[in-house]
């Protein structure tokens, strides 16, 4: 049986990278893309856990953690798609219309 | 299922329900007005908001829900609070004419997942509360794509609320590897000899920390705020954050006292910085809604000092921080509500130029939630800082209550700013809309309460009986 450690380890691994997507790619796409492979970096933790306990609780929580991911990623493409109908927008630096104001204006 | 319980679920299923039958009503046949629509939201929203009083606490619902004086104030509260923003949003201009069933039935989810967050007792229903006002959230924000900034503000919010998600799972994760179990109450017993679990709450902690926009993560709040048409700024401004503050106390301060010891350092830097740096970015803001934004911030590092405390008083002094944050903010936008235009809200402070003196009711209520925010007496701002700065003293966080006294005086600075535009001799040339009845009402209770929990404390304190 693999030791739980190997596995925190491995998942660990796997939400660093996913981490690091998010942080270095610039395409809105491949943010999504990084968030996803941080939360199954969550979920391997949950499921190695779950074994090493020998309890239902971890598989529990990687089924809500699907459900719930999958919505929250459904709602997150469309507003992807919005911005690329309405802006023709696919990296983040096209969107940068909201930002401070601190020059006083004279209308 | 035994029948206490399912008494005990009722609150939570009207939401549901409500939310379910104002979206079927919205592929009736006929054309149901919006009026109409807007009412049985308010129905099942009042419900819902009577159905807690049936409660018998202390109760549960299973091992997943704890039904407390805390989770009874609080839902009570958001249900009356969604509500409110169900009015204002049928007085906003901007967003009425775009108002349909899937916009109020995101409302009334996303107040379901706020009644679920305050009460849950298990992490696993926690995540579950977080996201169903999370992935709401991000919606409402989007709302009308066309207006300027909703697109870019909601794939912001989405980005940066994945983000904290990742961070609070990764959290739970951990907490489940180190102990087995999710459930709150049983984690106490084991809590005391873990390593590991220290860093999974410190992780549990970045992803509310990023719910909530504490420094050094609040990089989103100030975009998403203007973004979002008022109404929905209301929402999350206030309402959302409580509950998350609310959660985040009934996992640190009642079910694992011990590691709130252990991270009070932690809680104390937050506080530090994020009062700090709100107020700074706060101090040459043009765009009202963006002040509002910081000044959000800096009122959350307030709530962190008085848990910084690490005492029960500390916690209560966050409690009644927390409500009073969220009827003053409410309020502010509800003035931004009235005061809109016809397309859109008012961006710059020179649009609001004048306006105290044109409005006379409307300029006053916005002085008395500016002040209540800067922090004078008689209102409830006061009283909430007397008692979270005066928890930091007793706990001997001295230095913490100092800087948090300096930054309250700091922060008189802008509020001053944003009344001086309000009462300026000048006028601003912009044409307002006149404010509707259900605005009015919003406004006007929320003074009622500003003013008298100011006064009277011992209205929301007392009704807390907490160990």
């Amino acid at each position: 049986m693999i030791p739980l450690s190997h596995s925190l380890a491995i998942a660990a691994l796997l939400f660093v990278l996913g981490l690091a997507v998010v942080l270095l790619r610039r395409e809105l796409l491949f943010i999504l893309i990084g968030l996803e492979v941080m939360l199954n970096g969550v979920a391997l933790t949950a499921i190695a856990a779950g074994q090493y306990w020998g309890n239902a609780d971890g598989q529990v929580l990687v089924i809500m953690l699907m459900t719930v991911t999958a919505a929250e990623v459904v709602v997150a493409l469309i507003l992807v798609w919005l911005a690329y109908d309405h802006y023709k927008a696919v990296r983040v630096e096209t969107l940068t219309h909201l930002k401070d104001e601190t020059e006083r204006s004279s209308s | 299922m035994p029948f206490a319980e399912l008494i005990n679920l009722i609150p939570y299923l009207l939401p549901t329900t409500g939310g379910l039958v104002i979206l079927m009503l919205g592929i009736w046949p006929k054309r149901v007005s919006i009026r109409l629509l807007s009412s049985a939201t308010l129905v099942f929203l009042l419900l819902g908001a009577a159905a807690t009083l049936l409660w018998q606490v202390p109760g549960a619902v299973g091992s997943m829900l704890v039904i407390d004086d805390l989770s009874r104030v609080f839902t009570l509260f958001f249900m009356l609070g969604a509500a409110a923003i169900v009015m204002l949003s049928f007085g906003h201009v901007p967003i009425r004419n775009e108002l349909q069933e899937e916009y109020l039935s995101l409302i009334l989810f996303a107040t379901l997942g706020m009644a679920l967050l305050v009460s849950s007792n298990n992490l696993i229903s926690a995540f579950l509360g977080l996201e169903i006002l999370a992935v709401t959230l991000y919606a409402l924000i989007a709302w009308q794509p066309t207006r300027y900034g909703a697109i870019e503000g909601g794939i912001k919010y989405a980005v940066l609320a994945g983000f904290a998600t990742a961070f609070f799972l990764y959290g739970v994760a951990l907490v489940y590897a180190s102990s087995g179990t999710l459930d709150l109450t049983e984690l106490n017993t084991v809590a005391s000899d873990e390593s590991l679990l220290p860093v999974a709450i410190t992780l549990i902690l970045v992803g509310i920390g990023f719910k909530v926009a504490l420094v050094p993560f609040h990089m989103w709040a100030p975009d998403i705020y203007q973004a979002a048409p008022s109404p929905i700024t209301a929402l999350f401004a206030s309402f959302s954050k409580a509950a998350t503050i609310v959660f985040l106390i009934r996992l640190l301060c009642l079910q694992l006292p011990s590691l709130w010891e252990a991270l009070l350092p932690l809680l104390w830097g937050l506080a530090l910085i994020s009062m700090i740096v709100g107020n700074l970015l706060a101090l040459n803001q043009q765009n009202l809604k963006r002040l509002l934004a910081y000044s959000s911030i800096a009122h959350l590092g307030y709530i962190l000092v008085a848990l910084a405390a690490g005492t029960a008083q500390g916690r209560d002094a966050a409690i009644y921080y927390a409500v009073t944050l969220a009827i003053m903010n409410l309020g502010a936008f509800a003035v931004i509500v009235a005061l809109t235009r016809r397309e859109q809200d008012r961006e710059n402070l020179a649009d609001y130029r004048g306006l105290g003196r044109r409005y006379p009711m409307l300029g006053l209520a916005m002085g008395i939630y500016l002040l209540a925010l800067a922090g004078l007496p008689p209102t409830a701002g006061f009283m909430a800082k007397l008692l979270a700065f005066g928890a930091a003293v007793e706990a001997g966080n001295m230095m913490l209550a100092i800087a948090a006294v300096l930054n309250t005086a700091l922060a008189f600075f802008y509020y001053l700013r944003v009344m001086m535009e309000f009462y300026s001799e000048q006028e601003t040339s912009l044409n307002t809309m006149p404010p509707t009845q259900g605005t009015l009402i919003v406004i006007i209770i929320s003074i009622a309460l500003v003013i008298g929990l100011g006064i009277f404390p011992q209205w929301l304190l007392g009704s807390l009986q907490l160990p």
